[in-house]
């Protein structure tokens, strides 16, 4: 049964299927039990920015693999060996622009949005360009991801994906609509494990069936270990493709404009902390994540040059044949398992979680969007909170069914799985991506620059779909390419494209005015911090975090406000009026259990006593008898 | 054209890098060929510093990076140390590709 490449007998098939159900019933459950945590609209969200930099670090590296992750990286390791790892790996270049520029600016401005950014530097039209661009973008990737599972589940099991399909879709509306943010990032952080202990379990078993460590990288072809391929060689993966059209167009998409990975950053509790989240997930996340998708193509490379050598198959195992190589994943981690079931059914359920994890942050991505830029300030702005908590829940609701329908219009498409998707994304991206970066590092880029670009740049873009000739000029120049099939290429170019138009059309208009560019552009950022403070200037002085301190009520404290004795206060190195962030010292609840506040009044108690009120004490939701910590955050 | 104009060391530093797309890949092929597993490292690495100091200045020159504010420094020392660590890291896997024996001789 099934033609993922393997032959799978039904009673198999029966115990991996109940293993896959078992998984996805206990993340629904898991997800909707942190539902509780969303208490407003900016829970559901943003999750309050309550969080410390490791919660959202972690729960990343199961956004960042797709459910075709493992099969499109296994395969490429397999065809073209550890170079798989480039598009994981070449992120640093971009990293000054992003952890110095773009991520603060949207941190201390409190955007709820990218395209609400767009409104407070460009104007209102931009901010809609904006939304239809990004949304396609999400939507694109929603359907993408839904009709790659529905095809892996096809193969394995021999199920229409339009009935699959729409099942699995529920279940993730299900704990996305109800839980909100806090309930995808707890989901993500469990599944992130999940697919490490599945991932690594394939790898592990794969270099065991080797002979070992050494074996594996013995066997290995040279080609096949180097980190980078071909300059220019084959055209849809070559080195110079991969640095233009990936680590430059491709990581500035994923990072700068991926509200589903803003978003994250901005549900941590401080700029320090968000810069860690950034590091850890450059330094160890997308490393290990690279591993854990492509390993299993090495090791098949590996072992199919050993059984050559030998002249048959490894001591102990079935001879492996790879056939289709977009199998290599499914085909080498069934006979390396020996085609032990239960945990074939476990790493299948980490596949399905590496869908899951995925579309969640995009669908509740595309809530916010619909929330913030279209709900409530086109349709209904002055409801109260618990009115828009509802609504939010019906845009993740609505988000949920376009990924759906799109389903349908992914099925009629031709060719190969990375062709669509390519296909889509490398003619979104480039025009928004170009918009955001001049706008946060060119003072001067105006409105009428930022919506001209976007719209000509996109139709450009578009166009070279049926002209790609027209890129072939730009792909020589930098000594790219020159075979007609521009697949990094075309995202390049458009970016060329939008940011030529954008400098043409500011240096013949007026410059942008203040009002548009205060706190939202990198050299403004000393006012963005103002505005994030609420007023006054920003206390920079590096101060402890003090532990063990008992919380107890004062009704007198005005608002969000907190007191400690002034020995607490200059530990802190704060001043009355700075940020403060109090939260349960247990550091493994990551700061779930917490509030940013306003330092009040020095009291005159124990040192080891903090003062909030009732209603504070309520909002962190902290716990009686628990110990907390506080610290200055600005 | 509106009065104010861009500045001529922008225009520059444009030139420049343009310059440097162009004239480096070349370079690049001319002396160590097109096979050669360090040109696509060379290629990678060289615009890629290229784009990192863009960044690097970019983020001093406006204030966004400030060595002088809180732990900025630390920061500005981790931005380095970590280009520094992937250049590192992927020369020596080279390395280390090109000189451990391959055990599968004639098979590809």
């Amino acid at each position: 049964m099934g033609s993922f490449g393997v032959v799978i007998p039904p009673e198999s098939a029966t115990i991996i299927a109940f293993i896959v159900v078992g998984y996805f019933i206990l993340i629904t459950a898991f997800g909707t039990y942190f539902a509780r945590f969303s208490s407003n609209i900016n829970d559901f969200f943003y999750s309050g920015q309550r969080f410390s930099w490791w919660i959202p670090a972690a729960s990343m590296v199961a956004t960042g693999i797709g459910s075709y992750s493992y099969l499109k990286y296994s395969q490429q390791g397999y065809e073209t060996g550890m170079s798989s790892t480039l598009t994981y790996l070449n992120d640093w270049f971009i990293v000054p622009f992003f952890m110095f520029g773009w991520l603060p600016i949207v941190y201390y401005s409190r955007v709820k949005s990218i395209p609400e950014y767009f409104e407070r530097r460009f104007n209102k039209t931009a901010r809609y360009i904006a939304v239809t661009i990004i949304l396609t973008y999400m939507f694109y990737y929603i359907g993408y991801n839904l009709f790659t599972i529905g095809v892996a589940v096809e193969g394995m099991f021999g199920l229409n994906p339009l009935y699959t399909v729409p099942v699995i879709a529920f279940i993730l509306g299900a704990y996305v609509t109800f839980g909100g943010q806090t309930a995808v990032i707890f989901t993500d952080l469990f599944q992130g494990i999940m697919l490490y202990i599945a991932g690594g379990t394939a790898i592990f078993l794969g270099i065991y069936a080797l002979g070992g460590f050494g074996d594996w990288w013995g066997y290995l072809p040279v080609s096949h270990r180097l980190p980078f391929v071909h300059l220019t060689e084959d055209p849809k993966f070559n080195t110079s493709g991969l640095f233009w059209g990936e680590a430059l167009a491709g990581s500035i998409a994923f990072t700068f404009m991926n509200q589903g990975f803003l978003m994250r950053y901005l549900t941590i509790k401080s700029m320090n902390d968000a810069r860690k989240a950034n590091i850890f997930n450059l330094l160890v996340t997308l490393p290990l994540s690279a591993i854990i998708v492509g390993a299993v193509g090495w090791i098949a490379k590996s072992l199919i040059v050993k059984q050559e050598v030998l002249g048959g198959p490894l001591a102990g195992y079935n001879f492996v044949e790879i056939e289709d190589t977009f199998h290599t994943f499914i085909i080498v981690a069934w006979e390396t398992l020996k085609q032990n079931s239960i945990l074939f059914g476990f790493i299948i359920a980490a596949l399905t979680a590496a869908l899951m994890s995925t579309i969640d942050t995009l669908i509740n991505a595309c809530a916010a969007i619909g929330i913030y830029d279209i709900y409530k300030p086109l349709i209904k702005p002055d409801a109260d909170d618990k009115h828009y908590l509802m609504a939010a829940r019906w845009a993740s609701g609505i988000s949920t069914v376009i990924g759906l329908l799109l389903v349908i219009w992914f099925a009629k498409q031709k060719g190969s799985l990375m062709s669509i998707h390519y296909k889509g994304i490398m003619v979104i991206i480039p025009a928004i991506v170009t918009t955001i970066f001049l706008g946060a590092f060119w003072k001067r880029f105006n409105a009428k620059a930022a919506c001209i670009s976007m719209i000509a740049g996109s139709a450009i873009t578009l166009l070279t779909v049926g002209f790609p000739d027209w890129i072939t000029p730009l792909s020589d120049f930098v000594l790219g390419p020159s075979n007609g099939k521009y697949i990094y290429f075309r995202a390049l170019f458009g970016m060329v494209a939008t940011g030529l138009i954008g400098v043409i059309v500011t240096l013949f208009t007026e410059p942008a005015d203040e009002a548009h560019t205060r706190g939202l552009t990198a050299d403004t950022l000393d006012d963005a911090m103002i505005t994030y403070k609420g007023g006054g200037l920003p206390n920079h002085k590096l101060g402890e975090k003090v532990k063990g301190l008992q919380v107890s009520i004062d009704e007198s404290l005005t608002g969000l406000q907190v007191s400690v004795t002034e020995l607490v206060r200059k530990a802190m190195q704060a001043e009355e009026g700075d940020i403060v962030y109090l939260s349960d010292d247990r550091w493994w609840l990551g700061g779930l259990r917490s509030e940013h506040l306003r330092l009040g009044p020095c009291h005159e108690g124990s040192d080891t006593e903090v003062k909030v009120s009732s209603n504070t004490f309520k909002a962190a939701h902290l716990l009686e008898g628990k110990t907390a910590l506080v610290e200055k955050i600005i | 054209m509106y009065k104010k104009k861009l500045n001529p060391k922008f225009w520059g530093g444009c030139a420049g890098v343009l310059a440097i797309c162009y004239f480096y890949p070349r370079i690049l092929v001319s002396l160590l060929g097109e096979e050669n597993p360090w040109t696509s490292y060379f290629y990678m690495y060289g615009f890629g510093l290229v784009t990192f100091i863009i960044g690097m200045f970019v983020i001093l020159k406006s204030g966004a990076l400030n060595p002088r504010r809180g732990n900025e420094r630390m920061w500005m020392h981790l931005l380095l140390g970590g280009f520094v660590f992937f250049s590192t890291f992927h020369g020596i896997w080279i390395i280390l590709a090109l000189n451990i024996p391959y055990l599968g001789e004639g098979i590809q």
